[in-house]
């Protein structure tokens, strides 16, 4: 590295992109030595970048900073690049559903402007309201909801990307139909700030949904509820998500114990109340608990916070109907944890949630670093689920975790093509590397 | 550049996809001269028609030792001029590649070979309840990897989307005749979206061969209604007022005057009236419960914004009724005149009567005849130039209209196409709409897909030295920085 990048940077942009130490210490992360900058603007983080590129310094984009632990993470990076001061809406057109807004909007600051219109943007990743749009689009971070609305590839219309040596791409458009040209969208969302920093987007709205109900269905064996889960998930009717959980949690002044399943219904009143006596029949084994639209989001967001405070978040994906056989790799992994690890002694317990349609366990377990043999078990667990046509990806973790970890190997043709990827959009290779491939 | 195949390339190729895979006979390669949009011809030096995922490879290899450009092709209904083929290009086609090699109604899935036909997937699948969503108008012919190709939408991806959120995974044949197989369903693959990326990527980065898609359950019953107009705009006002009301069909179409009369001329007549300016099919589909009152609203919307008649289907025969204007409307276009230049721009919905009033006055200006059908709900319109390719006088100000109508709909937020993809055709509009980075990004990623440029070279991108000499560059057509909104 020739120059600093404190010294660099601070003749290169305005006073305002440029932290105090303490206002900067939130977004260092991992790395304890590097430079912040808030960039105000796309020229402004190309103007970065450019600099950054050629001075060799790596780079960690990011957005509120509050997913610290996304695994995309540069390892001690030499500079910060947040678009926390890119959050202005650029243009909202109601009638056309579509919004166009900095990434460093928060999901909470979208879904409080839209909404003023009856309008939603049906993402719903842990920590969606707090986290930015660049950061839920960088990292394709998907909720429940995605069983009924797609993932963020899906509501994605526009972007517009800094590249790793500064080149501004504007990629798609605003209209919610567009075939012009290669889909670079779909190659920027997901890509875990390895290609580029998102600085806007223009995103597809829907409409807010007439009724918004939750049923809560508890009472029974993990196996019966999965049977259920799954009846549910090739049910003819529309269910905005799915999830079964296997989380301690409280609702309405209890403490109810055991797995619970949760169904989403959106629509019109009418739909939901039909949908609703459709799936009585699958569901009248159960002690089902009817939750409007507040009570409903409280439950939520309980369980979100129960998942953004686990130390280790482990995502394993099989095909939807092996469901049952996901859970018990889930159990397997979480074996290993001793009792004491195990408890809520510390407030943090192991626990399980799957999006029941997309085969999705994101398993949630406490983690200390004497805890040996994790890390071993995951990459047991890795080559197995993908042996049988699934996954498995540490999505939150410690460093030390991560790398015990490694990175997932790629088929050799999808490496090529992401390594020559990789190079064409951050030349310097001063982005992060290992997102895509953890 | 290769003006034949030499013999012993022919003999190895017909070893390799048989005999009655080679097609070198001019006479019966006219057939590939074009694809469903006939102004661009050109005939290849042959055309291979493989059975599966290892000939498309094995006839890559072989065909790279002569570096013979390479154009994959589907049934060749596309409307872009996306599967022409240069005359020293070989066209990959796959209609042998047919065969649905499963279907798995628990994860609601299917897989298939690249060839398989549109309408023949949901056929199969429907006696599991599950259809593939998906609908060109060319549905019927068009098949699956040319839908990949292209990213395909139809009338009722307003509702349920277009291709791309559909296919979950691919098994692809590259420039040098690996393959890659990418995504999969229930394996989140690591690394880039390179399913997401692929698809629409119009044959430029390899050959599709093997499919898996997503099924949805085919709804339970549906609502049309078609609303009658004595003005254009007046319809694209209802389409506005009925998404503004927060309900989302599963189709908004419209067809005007004369899209009407040349329907109601031929032998497709539907019985719209033809003094009417425009027709607007609505279809509200999904459970029984709440569609009429869906329904209702809608026509409440298209009362309001001046509808003077409004139809509604009360049966199965009445629906295909209402929707037999709308769906044979290309075809009915050529009893009136010999050729039709379609475009395929989309715009902000809420611009859509605005944009319909400058289409009519370039139309009046050049002294054509457009004729107007679109996906109304996603603002995707089909404006079609009827003219006569014979008639020099004509021809130009048919190209000269179409720029224009092209340049009014970027001026209004849109873009150049909304489904049919670049292909030959409109290359020489994408810096209309993207700066010159965006577009060298784009070459960018094709070279590390082909660095050979093998697949279906001179589609989708424009040389970097071709600018449209009657366009402003991008940043004055599309203006991209707009002044923050408080």
């Amino acid at each position: 590295m020739s120059r600093h990048p404190d010294r660099v940077l601070r003749s290169l942009l305005p006073g305002s992109a440029l932290p105090g130490r303490e206002e900067a210490r939130q977004w260092l992360l991992g790395s304890p030595g590097a430079t912040v900058v808030c960039p105000g603007s796309a020229e402004e983080v190309a103007r970065t970048m450019a600099v950054a590129s050629e001075e060799g310094w790596r780079v960690q984009p990011l957005g509120a900073g509050t997913w610290p632990s996304h695994a995309g993470r540069q390892e001690a990076a030499d500079l910060v690049v947040s678009t926390v001061r890119i959050r202005g809406i650029v243009e909202y057109e109601p009638g056309d559903l579509t919004i166009t807004c900095g990434a460093g909007m928060t999901g909470g600051g979208l879904s409080e402007r839209v909404g003023r219109h009856r309008q939603w943007l049906p993402l719903d990743p842990a920590g969606w309201r707090a986290g930015t749009i660049g950061a839920t689009l960088a990292n394709a971070s998907t909720g429940s909801l995605r069983a009924g609305y797609g993932a963020p590839r899906d509501q994605v219309l526009g972007l517009t990307m800094v590249t790793g040596d500064g080149r501004v791409l504007e990629l798609g458009g605003r209209v919610v139909k567009n075939v012009a040209g290669f889909d670079l969208v779909r190659l920027a969302v997901g890509s875990a700030g390895t290609l580029g920093v998102v600085t806007s987007a223009t995103l597809r709205l829907h409409p807010m949904p007439e009724l918004d109900r939750t049923l809560l269905v508890r009472g029974l064996e993990r196996g019966e509820l999965v049977q259920m889960a799954r009846a549910l998930a090739v049910a003819p009717v529309p269910i905005a998500a799915l999830e079964l959980g296997g989380l301690t949690l409280a609702v309405g002044g209890e403490v109810p114990q055991g797995p619970f399943l949760m169904a989403r219904l959106c629509g019109a009143s009418e739909t939901v109340e039909a949908v609703e006596e459709l799936l009585r029949p699958i569901i009248q084994a159960g002690d089902t608990v009817r939750l409007e639209e507040e009570e409903a989001d409280e439950l939520r967001s309980l369980i979100e916070a129960q998942e953004a405070e686990s130390d280790v978040v482990v995502r394993l994906t099989l095909l939807p109907s092996r469901l049952g056989t996901l859970l018990e790799v889930a159990d397997g992994l979480e074996e290993e944890l001793s009792p004491a690890d195990r408890g809520t002694a510390d407030g943090k317990a192991a626990g399980w949630l799957a999006h029941v349609s997309w085969g999705i366990v994101r398993l949630l377990l406490p983690y200390t670093k004497g805890m040996g043999g994790l890390g071993a078990r995951l990459i047991e667990a890795r080559s197995w689920l993908e042996r049988e046509g699934g996954s498995l990806r540490l999505v939150q973790g410690s460093m030390d975790l991560a790398e015990e970890v490694g990175p997932r190997e790629l088929p050799e043709a999808a490496r090529e093509i992401s390594e020559g990827l990789k190079r064409e959009f951050d030349p310097a290779g001063i982005l992060p590397h290992g997102g895509p491939a953890l | 550049m290769v003006e034949s195949l030499p013999l012993q390339t022919i003999v190895d190729l017909r070893a390799i996809v048989g005999a009655d895979g080679v097609i070198t006979d001019p006479a019966r390669l006219l057939v590939y001269e074009s694809d469903g949009l006939t102004t661009y011809r050109r005939r290849p030096l042959a055309v291979v028609l493989p059975r599966s995922t290892d000939e498309v490879s094995r006839v890559v290899r072989r065909l790279g030792r002569e570096r013979v450009p390479l154009v994959p092709r589907g049934a060749g209904t596309g409307l872009s001029g996306g599967a022409l083929a240069d005359t020293d290009a070989v066209v990959i086609s796959t209609p042998r590649m047919n065969r649905i090699l499963e279907v798995d109604p628990a994860n609601r899935r299917a897989r298939i070979q690249a060839g398989v036909v549109n309408t023949q997937l949901s056929e199969a699948t429907r006696p599991f309840g599950l259809y593939y969503p998906p609908d060109p108008s060319s549905q019927t012919a068009c098949t699956i990897g040319g839908n990949v190709a292209e990213n395909s939408g139809g009338p009722h991806c307003l509702k349920y989307g277009v291709t791309c959120r559909y296919i979950t995974g691919l098994t692809v044949v590259l420039s040098d005749g690996s393959i890659a197989e990418f995504g999969g369903m229930g394996r989140e693959a690591p690394g880039f979206d390179l399913v997401g990326l692929f698809v629409g990527s119009e044959g430029c980065f390899g050959v599709a061969t093997e499919i898996e898609v997503s099924l949805s359950p085919i709804p339970e019953s549906a609502r049309t209604l078609l609303a009658i107009f004595d003005h254009l705009e007046d319809a694209g006002r209802a389409v506005t007022a009925i998404i503004a009301r927060g309900l989302l069909p599963a189709a908004l179409e419209i067809i005007d005057r004369e899209t009407i009369r040349a329907v109601e001329a031929s032998v497709y007549a539907a019985g719209y009236p033809t003094d009417a300016a425009a027709a607007l099919v609505a279809e509200f589909d999904g459970l029984e419960a709440g569609l009429d009152r869906e329904a209702m609203l809608a026509e409440e919307c298209c009362v309001a914004a001046g509808a003077r008649e409004i139809r509604r289907a009360t049966s199965e025969e009445d629906r295909a009724a209402l929707w037999k204007g709308r769906k044979k409307a290309f075809g009915a276009m050529g009893r009136i005149a010999p050729d039709l230049l379609v475009q395929d721009a989309t715009v902000p919905r809420t611009r859509l009567p605005e944009v319909l009033s400058a289409i009519s006055e370039i139309a009046s200006r050049y002294r054509l005849t457009v004729a107007n059908v679109f996906h109304a709900g996603d603002g995707n319109l089909h404006p079609n130039i009827l003219f006569d390719h014979r008639d020099d006088d004509e021809s130009r100000r048919v190209e000269q209209a179409s720029r224009e109508i092209m340049q009014a709909c970027i001026n209004a937020g849109g873009t150049i196409t909304g489904e049919h993809g670049v292909g030959v055709d409109k290359t020489k509009y994408m810096s209309l709409i993207y700066p010159p980075e965006t577009l060298e990004a784009m070459r960018a990623v094709r070279r590390v897909f082909d660095p050979v440029h093998r697949f279906n070279p001179g589609k989708v991108l424009p040389e970097p030295e071709e600018q449209d000499p009657g366009a402003p560059p991008a940043s004055e057509a599309v203006p991209r920085s707009r002044p923050e909104i408080p």
